[in-house]
């Protein structure tokens, strides 16, 4: 018996036993350890020595395809089109790597030491993996490479998907454009998933819906030889590519919108009345999302930053104006519901106001004389605003204006939308440490002063309006189906809210914007469509007083001009469409903004005909 | 009284050339990188971790005992502490930060579980082997340790703490139908375990069954600690010459898989010598039980040691491909101070009862 049991035997049963079984294991398992490591080192040190040379384990990336996007009708708009690029790998070049580079770009005739800098900067950083010298190759290019190779070890043709936008420039605000993660949206975790070097969507829908977009890198773990070609295949794992988003965009209108814009600069946005759908939306200047892809040089990407018209802008949802007299519609509303006025009442228009001391102008200096509510929409008296707003007071205006989606967010599904500004005298007294003034009332009855709107808020007033108080979400995304078939998204049209306002408030109204288009004396008649009920407001945003402005417009500096507003619907009946068009600088809305209008609405007419016939869409206004 | 002079130097010496030659592999693993200074770092952890060998070495006999559950309530309370840290701040939360120093709490909770079931198995007033009802206690204190940390979530340290409980259950004696029944119940309770886990931690089970299901990830790491070893051959590429390890093929080379990086540099001679004194150390430890005449001491011991053993023989199969990777560093080697403290407190507890003769 060993000394063990003898002093453990009764502390302990079976001790001695149970140390020997658990010695015996312990000295097992380092043996079995031992043997295996003999193994791998001695008996197969050979194989791994072989692999050990210059590694011979590589992993190429397989980049994942980002989701194409389409418009409504299945025409795409964002692909991904296949992209050469050569790179090198420094510790399989047989000559120096530089010396390499160099050759490469004297076979395709292209900058050598523009890509030796690229090249320093981006080699050594990690063992074995391909440095990209030359990118965006043409077909001729990869030919002549391919037929070459055999001269050039350790250089490699990496296939990379591209983002490609066939129409350019004219959905750029929709879209946006991807490009390579920055090191702060790495940090920032902004973008989930993302690795270095990754393309990420980074501007409005691109960037929105990157993570459905994006899609997972994939990559081959392969043997290479000494030259670093591939000798077999250890393990692949597939990307998986990007899903694919059908907006609520129709490419043909936007393209419509676009040009009826001809050199003009501003905004318009088409609406479908019943479900909020964007049809089409529009800012101009555009930009080229094509050019982002390619990657740009720093100076070409200051030029478009400190470029005066602020092309990045999407001045649909982050252009903010004046909204004129397309306001009216709110002023009269609210009028209508505060009982300040009444349907039937009359006023006198001689072309101004007296308030105070001071002379508050109608745009028409001789006057519009006996106004009604109607009247005074249709030929856009001023006089007869100003003094509906002064009865009504800035937060009956703020209240009513709010109700029908100013000053918030439209919640379009477009990233950096601003809130515009409906301003009341709490406003006032919160942000502009000051009492609220009654004159400034009068200005903003007539959508100047403090008021300012976006034109997607005002596009969705309108669509309010036509809907008689139902609002809807404007939304971009129909759905999302990844590569399977499977539906990742899917947008149903919501309701955000149903604003109480009496059908007789919204008779009234509905007739007078038809008035204004339809009636002789209407200010937007050059919005008419023949066969169809079109109604709608003109505008105009005095972008500085009327009384700072010398006689004569001809004569007014370009960025002192008026802006021309209009914002329409039709048909009358059964609202399908609404389309709100401002012109920077355009001067009257009646004669810059309407034509715009006009064009595009006369296009969604025509490619979505209404059920009933057009000669049918006289019956009464429900 | 104990003293230096009666201090048996066999282990110290063992654990002194161990860890120093961790130093030196750490040394080259991160030669020329961000991590460079960890070498004097881990050389400053190292003569923490003396202070703590000698805090076990001189530490009452009486009082460890005694202490047993107070010492396994602390660091139960500072483990569920920071698991509500981290809900807060949503994140990996395994350290506890004090005067500079970052410290792993589920280090400590090794020695904690051991003591507190040596403690427990002392106590009890039934003869060995006992059934379910008495070992349904330890099997709680288990739990209750493991839980919190496999929810930081360290899923290796958790199954660690599991695993170094088995031998002092072992030894304190347990009926086979117990046994039984455990065994049946683990393996009812492996499926949903496994669908509790987080998505990567089931990916690196699933990895390791199939390594060909991610080839670009854990797969590949594995395969490159594996050309590292395979490559090493019998005297090694020489210190600091290791291609694998220099050119960063090597995942967590200074931690998880410091062994990858001493069997490219060093050969199947450093490979066998480090197993061989690993082993040693073990089994002279497990020796000292013929110093100890209580159920408490020697549970301890065998605990001890054997959590030593263990941590180390998974940490290098683990590197050799052999397990799946769970992220658990090699005693006395691996860069981090609250490993290489705690296996020297483990230590000096296991020295100090050599002289109660």
């Amino acid at each position: 018996m060993s000394p063990i049991t003898q002093r453990n035997g009764e502390i302990l049963p079976g001790l001695e036993r149970k140390l020997t079984i658990t010695v015996s294991l312990i000295i097992l398992v380092f043996l079995f350890l031992v043997i295996f490591f003999w193994k791998l080192q001695i008996l197969n040190h050979s194989r791994y020595q072989r692999l050990a040379d210059n590694n011979r384990i590589r992993i190429v990336q397989m980049p994942a395809t980002r989701g194409i996007i389409l418009d409504r009708n299945g025409i795409i708009l964002a692909d991904s089109t296949p992209d050469y690029s050569l790179a090198i790998v420094p510790e399989d070049t047989e000559r120096s790597a530089e010396e390499t580079v160099l050759a490469l770009a004297a076979l395709l005739g292209r900058d050598g030491q523009e890509a030796l800098r690229r090249f320093r900067e981006d080699a050594g950083k990690v063992p074995y993996r391909p440095v990209k010298v030359f990118q965006h190759l043409d077909f001729q290019e990869v030919a002549l490479f391919e037929t070459q190779q055999d001269h050039y070890p350790g250089a490699v043709l990496l296939v990379v998907p591209l983002r490609y936008y066939p129409f350019g420039g004219t959905t750029s605000h929709i879209l946006g454009y991807v490009g390579e993660i920055s090191e702060k949206q790495l940090r920032t975790g902004e973008y989930p998933g993302a690795k270095k070097r990754d393309t990420v969507g980074k501007f409005a829908l691109e960037k929105a819906y990157d993570g459905f977009l994006r899609g997972k890198d994939g990559g081959r773990q392969v043997e290479v030889d000494a030259r670093g070609r591939e000798i077999s295949i250890l393990g692949v794992t597939e990307p998986t590519p990007g899903a694919d988003a059908r907006l609520t965009i129709d490419i043909r209108v936007q393209k419509e919108l676009e040009n009826a814009f001809g050199e003009e600069r501003g905004a318009g946005a088409v609406l479908r009345a019943q479900t909020g759908e964007v049809l089409a939306l529009v800012s101009v200047p555009p930009f080229d999302p094509n050019e982002f892809s390619l990657g740009m040089t720093g100076k070409r990407w200051n030029e478009i930053l400190t470029d005066a018209a602020h092309p990045l802008q999407n001045k649909v949802i982050q252009g903010l104006y004046p909204p004129g007299s397309t306001f009216k519609v709110v002023t009269a509303i609210t009028g209508l519901m505060e009982e300040v006025i009444d349907p039937d009442e009359t006023l006198f228009c001689s072309g101004g106001y007296y308030y105070g001391r001071r002379l508050y102008r109608d745009w028409k200096p001789s006057g519009h004389g006996v106004v009604d509510l109607k009247k005074a929409i249709v030929e856009s008296c001023d006089v007869f605003f100003y003094q509906t707003g002064e009865r009504c007071g800035i937060d009956a205006l703020a209240k009513w204006g709010g109700a029908l989606g100013l000053g918030k967010k439209t919640g379009i599904d477009l990233p950096g939308e601003i809130e515009g500004l409906l301003p009341s005298t709490d406003w006032k007294r919160r942000v502009r440490k000051e009492p609220w003034f009654p004159g400034e009332t009068l200005s903003a009855a007539i959508g100047q002063g403090y008021v300012l709107v976006t034109p997607l808020q005002l596009c969705n007033l309108y669509a309010t309006v036509s809907r008689r108080g139902i609002q809807m979400d404007p939304f971009l995304v129909n759905d999302i189906v990844d590569e399977r078939g499977l539906e990742l998204y899917r947008r149903d049209p919501m309701v955000r809210r149903e604003i109480k306002i009496p059908g007789d408030v919204w008779n009234l109204i509905i007739d007078a914007l038809e008035g204004v288009v339809g009636d002789p004396h209407g200010t937007g008649r050059a919005a008419r469509i023949p066969g169809f009920r079109v109604a709608g407001k003109t505008g105009t945003a005095q972008v500085v007083r009327l009384q700072d402005v010398p006689d004569g417009e001809s004569e007014v500096p370009y960025e002192l001009r008026d802006h021309g507003w209009f914002a329409g619907f039709a048909p009358v009946a059964e609202p399908q469409f609404v389309a709100v068009v401002v012109v920077e600088h355009g001067g009257h809305g009646a004669s810059t903004a309407a034509p715009i209008v006009r064009r595009v609405l006369g296009k969604c007419l025509e490619y979505y005909p209404p059920l009933t016939r057009p000669g049918e869409d006289s019956g009464e206004v429900r | 009284m104990k003293t230096f002079r009666k201090l048996d130097p066999i282990p110290l010496l063992c654990a002194g050339i161990l860890s120093l030659g961790g130093i030196a592999v750490i040394w080259s693993a991160t030669r020329g990188g961000i991590y460079a200074d960890l070498p004097a770092r881990q050389g400053y952890w190292l003569s923490v971790a003396l202070a703590a060998f000698f805090l076990g070495y001189f530490a009452d006999r009486r009082h460890l005992e005694r202490g047993a559950y107070l010492f396994f309530g602390g660091v139960l309370a500072v483990l569920v502490a920071l698991l509500a840290a981290g809900k807060v701040s949503a994140g990996v939360q395994r350290w506890v930060h004090f005067g500079g120093l970052n410290f792993q709490p589920s280090e400590l909770a090794k020695i904690a579980l051991i003591l507190a079931l040596a403690r427990y198995f002392s106590r009890i007033r039934s003869k060995p082997p006992h059934g379910l009802e008495e070992i349904s206690i330890p099997l709680l204190m288990v739990a209750a340790l493991s839980l919190p940390v496999a929810l930081q979530p360290d899923l290796g340290s958790a199954l660690l703490l599991t695993l170094v409980s088995l031998p002092v259950i072992f030894f304190a004696g347990v009926r086979r139908s117990a046994v039984l029944v455990l065994g049946l119940g683990a393996a009812a309770a492996a499926p949903s375990l496994f669908f509790s886990l987080k998505e990567y931690q089931q990916n690196r089970i699933l990895n390791f069954l199939s390594p060909e299901r991610d080839p670009l990830g854990t797969g590949y790491h594995v395969v490159q600690s594996k050309i590292a070893i395979g490559s090493g051959g019998l005297v090694g590429k020489g210190f600091q010459q290791g291609t694998q390890s220099q050119l960063r093929f090597i995942p967590e080379q200074h931690t998880d898989f410091i062994f990858s990086v001493l069997a490219e540099e060093f050969g199947f001679i450093g490979v066998a010598l480090a197993l061989g004194l690993i082993l040693f150390l073990t089994l002279y430890f497990l020796g000292y039980l013929e110093f100890v005449r209580t159920r408490f001491a020697t549970l301890v011991i065998i605990g001890l040691s054997c959590a030593f053993a263990m941590q180390a023989a998974i940490n290098i199969a683990m590197a050799a491909g052999l397990l799946p990777v769970v992220g658990l560093p090699l005693p006395l080697m691996s860069y981090g101070g609250s490993s290489l403290v705690v296996t020297f407190l483990g230590f000096g507890i296991i020295a100090g009862y050599r002289r109660r003769r």
